[in-house]
């Protein structure tokens, strides 16, 4: 059995093959193109000057990018050689005349796409991954110190030499190393094997660094590169995620390679993938975007320049309430609607709702079809995920892939993306937002809360009706995400109601909670413990009375978690610290502050986004240690994280309190709370 | 959230910051009833976003219409 599942190098690909567990390897040669386009005379020069070259083969061609035919120059050459070729191209067109194609795309996806290969190929998407053999490497270290070991689950020895040959083995043995390197552990780990004189495949260290997404300041630790095995991160983003198998389906469906499919963002993945389409259909890929954003008045600026619709709850306690949630919204509208770079207008087609643009539609658009088979693939998994944990997996995959993929739409150098499809995009959504609730309105519901893609709805009507009308309306599958006896929206600082921190209780005993402690990785496990204790406690009331009669019981924990704090283990009170600046761009000595200080002293230099566990023994004095570090626990730090861990159940009881006996909800519109 | 103008409720933020200075000489009774003002004043940022409506008058159509479901409500409580 040949089974791909890697390919590498650029001029040669090598091809890696699975046979009967063992890898076998086959090179190729990889001669590759570029695509030159201009005006007659610019092509015309360009020629002259490649006549000049003796090596350079080229010839004149007919190609079509996303917006029609092109003609231009061909030039073959190695991929290596496609670097120097731009810049002298760059220098020819006196760096704007000229426009070129396909000349910055991965070998190896290119190799893999050009002649129709697929990595880890399933015959059936239900049909499970076939990987080579796998080893995983985990540690946890104090300072520059390995405390303990666990290689592929087992506990060894981090004094004893046998261990260390023990990791070699297997990592000689196998084709895919997953090791956790978030504290160096792993270089630590190769570092002593080495010293030791112990054999090991080469590797060399790829140094990390911080960067900002979506406001947030991230860390990409070191990663370790290993000839002949595939080294995969622990902590990288589509792998703490969706697992291997959810790794595999980004690897499989942008034919991007695995390794490299760890290291990138879904929103990289997403655009491979529509390379690799590209690739496939034989439209030509921009090296540098020309289609910039056309002109549009300040009016028309304000009117388009918006996100998705967020209604503003009234805080209180709602019962019998619906969220009713479209499917993969943005991908669908895409799809559905057929947004494209080269469909949206300003002249023919369909009016798109709140926009100056129109959609034609007598042609299917790039990055609609790019898409239909990620979203079908997608809502594909979503169906099955329950079957098996790998399908949950995979479909955890595809869903990132499809959310970033409408981000890239509006960024400036995505190769398929313009800020108008984006806009087109956020435009029809809130279009489908309001006819949703218009619709669900005059079907005797009440909406009381709506996030970009859902809406949570009171009343007793016909669900399922409603739902069918609003698919048939908008065009986009919308399903019923839970039924609950009550959903408790919770008060921002301002008194007004917070838009993404909620509470409900589905009619079936499961709860879904938003924003709130127990969904929180910045606080101390001793408040996530509270709240879940908490939910325990309400977990069968599902009125309002049924909740104020558990008052008393809830007191009672309420009153263990502040007066015996101290029976509770040390992990509970481990912080997740996460810098989002440089220790010495804080102002204040505040606990990422104190924190960095301390790694500091210890010899690690902690960059911004870098998560580190610690625990707070003095906070009168700023001593923090690290959470496996000596000291004991300062509690009166504590007790403030669980007073406020308190507050959305206090608010629940003191809502359930208000609704009690009416059969109705009791939300807080400004000064009193109403019952409904 | 906006690509690259404010959104509502970013302009109603700016705005409430200008007008949370006036708090400084005000009577803390009158304090508490400006507060609630800020807050109905706040209240209604996506149907002022969706209308295109600059966010101060966005602010105070709200904050209008507020004052007026409160007047209907307590008049409804006192004809029960």
């Amino acid at each position: 059995m040949n089974y791909l599942f890697n390919a590498s190098g650029r001029d040669r690909i090598t091809l890696w093959y699975l046979d009967n567990r063992s890898i076998r390897k086959k090179s190729v040669p990889n001669r590759t193109w570029i695509f030159v386009t201009g005006a007659v005379h610019d092509l015309e020069f360009l020629s002259g000057q490649l006549d000049e070259v003796e090596w350079i083969r080229y010839s004149w061609d007919e190609r079509r990018d996303i917006y029609g035919l092109l003609k231009g120059i061909r030039i073959d050459l190695n991929p290596s050689c496609i670097r120097r070729m731009v810049e002298a191209i760059d220098v020819i067109g006196l760096g704007r005349k000229l426009m070129v194609y396909n000349a910055d795309i991965n070998p190896s996806l290119r190799y893999l796409s050009e002649n129709n290969l697929t990595l880890f190929p399933l015959e059936s998407p239900d049909f499970l991954d076939i990987v080579p053999e796998i080893t995983q490497i985990e540690a946890t270290t104090y300072g520059k110190e390995l405390k303990s070991i666990v290689l592929d689950g087992k506990h060894i020895d981090p004094s004893r030499r046998e261990s260390y040959a023990g990791i070699a083995h297997r990592i000689q043995e196998s084709g895919i190393v997953i090791y956790g390197n978030y504290g160096k552990q792993t270089e630590m780990i190769l570092e002593r094997i080495g010293r030791m004189g112990i054999d090991i495949p080469g590797y060399r260290i790829i140094r990390g660094n911080s960067y900002e997404s979506y406001g947030q300041v991230h860390y990409n630790c070191n990663r370790i590169s290993m000839s002949g095995r595939l080294c995969i991160e622990s902590s990288s983003f589509t792998f703490s995620e969706a697992g291997l198998p959810g790794l595999i389906e980004v690897s499989r469906i942008s034919s991007v390679p695995l390794e490299t499919a760890s290291v990138i963002t879904p929103g990289t993945a997403v655009s491979s993938m529509e390379v690799s389409f590209a690739l496939k259909k034989g439209v030509l890929v921009p090296l540098y975007k020309n289609d910039h954003e056309a002109e549009k008045t300040v009016r028309e600026l304000i009117a388009t320049d918006r996100g998705g619709l967020v209604l503003q709850p009234d805080p209180g306690l709602y019962r019998n309430v619906y969220e009713i949630d479209f499917s993969s919204m943005y991908p669908s509208i895409i799809v559905r609607h057929n947004l494209s770079p080269e469909t949206i207008t300003r002249g023919v087609g369909q009016e798109i709702p709140g926009t100056p643009y129109r959609v034609r539609t007598d042609r299917t658009g790039f990055l609609s079809e790019a898409l239909s088979h990620l979203l079908s693939r997608r809502l594909y998994y979503k169906s099955i995920r329950d079957r098996e944990h790998i399908y949950a997996q995979r479909d955890t995959a595809l869903k990132w892939m499809l959310l970033t993929s409408f981000g890239y739409t509006g960024y400036k150098n995505a190769k398929f993306g313009r800020i108008e499809v984006h806009e087109s995009i956020t435009s029809t959504g809130r279009w489908a937002m309001t006819r949703s609730m218009r619709i669900a309105e005059s079907m005797g519901f009440k909406v009381i809360h709506g996030i970009v893609d859902s809406l949570w709805i009171e009343g007793d009507g016909d669900v399922d009706t409603l739902l069918e009308k609003i698919r048939e309306e908008t065009r986009i599958d919308i399903v019923m995400d839970g039924h609950y006896a009550w959903i408790l929206f919770l008060p921002s600082r301002s008194g007004i109601g917070a838009l993404n921190r909620y509470l409900g209780l589905r009619t079936d005993g499961t709860y879904k909670a938003r924003g709130i402690e127990v969904r929180r990785s910045d606080v101390p496990d001793i408040c996530r413990k509270f709240q879940m204790e908490a939910m325990k406690l309400f977990e069968n009331c599902f009125t309002p009375e049924a909740i104020v009669s558990k008052r008393g019981k809830y007191k009672v924990l309420k009153d263990r978690y502040t007066n015996s704090m101290h029976t509770f283990p040390e992990e509970d009170f481990y912080i997740n610290v996460s810098p989002s600046r440089r220790m010495e761009e804080y102002g204040v000595n505040n606990i990422s502050r104190i924190v960095m200080k301390k790694w500091k002293s210890m010899g690690h230099e902690i960059s911004p986004g870098e998560n580190v566990s610690v625990k707070v023994v003095n906070w009168k004095m700023r001593v923090v240690e690290p959470a496996s570090g000596k000291g004991s626990i300062d509690y009166a730090f504590y007790r403030k994280y669980v007073l406020r861990a308190f507050e959305a159940f206090d608010y629940l009881v003191e809502c359930a309190a208000r609704a009690q006996g009416s059969g109705k909800s009791a939300y807080k519109g400004l000064y009193f709370f109403s019952e409904n | 959230m906006g690509r690259s103008t404010p959104t509502v409720r970013q302009s109603t933020n700016s705005i409430v910051e200008k007008y949370a200075r006036m708090k400084t000489c005000m009577r803390s009774t009158d304090i508490e009833i400006f507060e609630e003002l800020i807050r109905m004043g706040r209240k209604h940022s996506p149907e002022v976003s969706e209308a295109g409506l600059d966010a101060e008058t966005g602010f105070t159509l709200s904050a209008l219409l507020e004052i007026l479901k409160l007047i209907r409500s307590v008049s409804e409580r006192d004809h029960d």
